[in-house]
């Protein structure tokens, strides 16, 4: 057996659920999750790298979660990412017309199109800095500013509280009053 | 954490209590460890990245050669030559004889295989037709602006799937291989009989490629045998054993050929013309063309190519004669074949025999060579084999005394997409992954690098990176998103340019190439270059 295939039974095993969830931030969908997930151990593997345990495995498979749900995303035809931000734009009628049935932060989540959605839960989950977020998602500092502005103004008027999106490299104020929200 | 990030931590809290990993791990680890271990293995060739994926349409097993098949038949009014079955098809421009790629199936799922069927010869202007996927006897074909159609085999084993437009195109598929038996799509001039057996091209050509879902696997290039004819006479033929190619000409001369990677084959014609072959090991493609040179190339060249495969047919329109019916060609006039090299072909890829090195150093935006250490050829082979790379010391070949070992970066936006790297010119790579299909855009890069020597600022010998008895230059794509290439083989990792003496290369500096080209939205960018002449280790 090779050296990495023990570490990468235990990441699949014991911390996969963590990995899932937060793949799930991004995707708001099991399956996809579960593919975007795949994909990303495929890829921290595959670099050659000895992992030493698997902490460190985990680590690098979770970076590369948002990259492989981005590069997914641009392999995407255009129809489909016109799909996807259609039924964005109506989960935005939807949702402001009845404000009352987003109980989850989930749904305020997948409301966003995709890319919105990354810089969202890289700047909010994550705590990373706008530089920080571009590089990682291979984006433009602007454009990812403008995703978060975009992002910011959606979440306000979905969950009922300002986001405030700082494009400072710190701070993270986001204003409570988040309506029917599980904790 | 915000506001914003507890709920967002509350949500992910929520999904670690609900998901179970041991269910995941136990669906999911056969095939994560499966393509784990194939792309390991095509970065440790030197074959980075996701172009595992496409390495799936490297080679084509000996079994199911589909060359014979694709009935060359070089066709053309005018300098310019091309291969097609129907000799009266439209002269086109270096186009590119069709090839089928073939992938096996994933080695952890058995008999499943995935391919895209792309109608044309590259570049903007292919069209993805379908994207098919066999598991069992069942193929599953989506259709570019169509549906999605579950098709099982009929009486004879074929699949017939119906395209968009109303037509339909007919298959042989297997886990390990696809040949199109007839495609009636309108604007084609398939001249293959339907049913003939024989996987047909048409201009444009289809071509089959992995698509980009179930790994790869490598097979056995199996031997071809073509004769290349101009005007009703028999140059020579052409028989292909492993990475070999043999030219046997009319006059008895026989000339051989590392086909391994990219290589160019120019034969001068009798008639003053140069046909040019260009052979792609990594996408199993080739190229023809007719280069004018004088007078005499005013005249209509026509240089046909077919296969001699006796498994597959000759095409019925060819008006190529069979190589004992073909006139002799005095040794004075026989061809005469050069390697790499030729005059014609030398550009600016710094990939290739002859071509001058304007700077001793250049770089773009997109790709760049940075620092050059060296270190003893020993010290290279325990560095790539503790710990930076999975490789056993017996992939490696490890010769000379201190080798140098060159940084190179490629632009990080487009080698986030899907794509390759392999020790060869990109300007020679396919696409080992365009994605394209019912749902995806054709996106997708290359990069490639290699050691070669540099004498006077010319290109005086050429990479041999891999051979059976190992990687002599070994390519490392380091956690940083940095890589390295490895020169472990100084003393036969480089192959001098034809006429190129001792002396030459006793002079000559080490010099590294690398390039890159890729794929957006449907627009091409580069190949761009950057090379780096090396100064011996000391000065």
């Amino acid at each position: 057996m090779a050296r990495w295939e023990p570490v990468l039974e235990q990441v699949m095993r014991e911390r996969s659920p963590r990995l899932l969830a937060y793949a799930r931030l991004l995707t708001g969908d099991d399956a996809e999750a579960q593919d975007v997930l795949q994909d990303a151990l495929v890829r921290a593997f595959s670099r050659g790298r000895a992992f030493e345990n698997a902490n460190t495995a985990e680590a690098y498979v979770r970076k590369a979660i948002p990259s492989v749900f981005i590069d997914r995303l641009r392999k995407r035809t255009s129809a489909r990412r016109a799909h996807d931000k259609n039924v964005a734009l109506g989960g935005h009628d939807v949702l402001d017309a009845d404000r009352e049935v987003v109980l989850d932060v989930r749904a305020a989540l997948a409301s966003l199109p995709p890319q919105e959605r990354a810089c969202v839960v890289l700047r909010f989950y994550d705590d990373l800095t706008v530089p920080q977020i571009a590089a990682q998602l291979g984006l433009a500092e602007g454009t990812v500013k403008r995703y978060l502005s975009d992002a910011s103004g959606t979440l306000a008027r979905i969950l009922g509280q300002d986001v405030d999106v700082p494009t400072g490299a710190t701070g993270v104020p986001v204003q409570p009053a988040v309506k029917g929200v599980r904790l | 954490m915000s506001a914003l990030g507890d709920l967002l931590d509350g949500a992910v809290r929520e999904d670690v209590a609900r998901l179970d990993g041991a269910s995941f791990a136990e669906g999911a680890f056969g095939a994560v460890r499966g393509r784990v271990s194939r792309r390991r293995a095509a970065r440790a060739a030197g074959i980075g990245g996701a172009s595992a994926l496409g390495v799936g349409a490297v080679a084509i097993g000996a079994g199911q050669v589909p060359w014979g098949g694709l009935g060359f038949g070089f066709a053309a009014a005018g300098p310019s030559v091309v291969c097609t079955t129907n000799p009266a098809a439209a002269a086109t421009n270096d186009l590119t004889i069709s090839t089928v790629q073939i992938s096996a199936g994933d080695d952890t799922d058995g008999l499943r295989s995935s391919w895209v069927v792309v109608l044309g010869s590259g570049g903007p202007d292919e069209r993805p037709l379908a994207s098919l996927h066999l598991d069992g006897e069942v193929l599953t074909a989506s259709v570019v602006d169509g549906d999605v159609q579950t098709v099982m085999p009929d009486v004879d084993g074929l699949y017939t799937v119906a395209l968009a437009d109303g037509s339909a195109m007919k298959l042989k598929v297997s886990a390990e291989e696809i040949a199109i038996l007839s495609f009636p799509a309108s604007g084609a001039t398939a001249a293959a009989e339907e049913d003939s057996g024989s996987p047909l091209t048409v201009d444009p050509p289809i071509r089959v490629q992995t698509a980009p879902v179930d790994g790869f696997a490598v097979l056995n290039v199996g031997d071809v045998d073509w004769e290349v004819a101009q005007d009703d006479v028999t140059l020579a033929t052409a028989h292909r054993e492993g990475d070999t190619m043999f030219f046997t000409f009319a006059d008895g001369t026989v000339k051989e050929y590392d086909v391994r990677g990219v290589r160019r084959m120019s034969v001068d014609l009798p008639n003053g013309t140069t046909a040019v072959f260009k052979f792609d090991g990594a996408s199993m493609t080739y190229e023809g063309t007719v280069v004018e040179q004088g007078a005499a190339a005013a005249q209509a060249a026509i240089v046909t190519c077919v296969t001699e495969s006796p498994e597959s047919p000759q095409p019925t329109e060819s008006t190529v004669p069979s190589p004992s019916a073909s006139p002799a060609v005095t040794p004075s006039s026989s061809p005469r074949i050069t390697p790499s090299g030729d005059p014609v072909l030398a550009g600016d890829s710094p990939f290739q025999c002859g071509t001058e090195l304007a700077e001793p150093e250049h770089g773009e935006d997109e790709v760049s060579i940075g620092a050059v250490r060296w270190m003893s050829a020993a010290d290279a082979n325990a560095e790539i084999t503790g710990g930076l790379y999975f490789v056993e010391g017996e992939q490696l070949s490890v010769s000379g005394d201190d080798v140098p070992v060159v940084a190179m970066s490629f632009d990080r936006d487009l080698t986030k997409m899907s794509g390759g790297t392999d020790l060869v010119d990109p300007a020679e790579q396919a696409y080992g992954f365009t994605a394209v299909g019912g749902n995806e855009v054709p996106e997708g890069f290359v990069i490639g690098a290699q050691f070669v020597a540099v004498n006077d600022g010319v290109v005086v010998a050429t990479g041999s990176p891999v051979a059976e008895d190992g990687y002599r230059q070994f390519w490392a794509e380091l956690e940083t998103e940095d890589n390295l290439l490895y020169l472990l083989n100084a003393e036969d990792g480089l192959v001098p340019c034809e006429g190129v003496s001792e002396a030459q290369m006793a002079n000559a500096n080490f010099a590294v190439a690398a390039g890159i080209k890729a794929l957006v939205d449907g627009e091409e960018i580069g190949p761009l270059y950057a090379w780096k002449v090396i100064e011996p280790e000391g000065e």
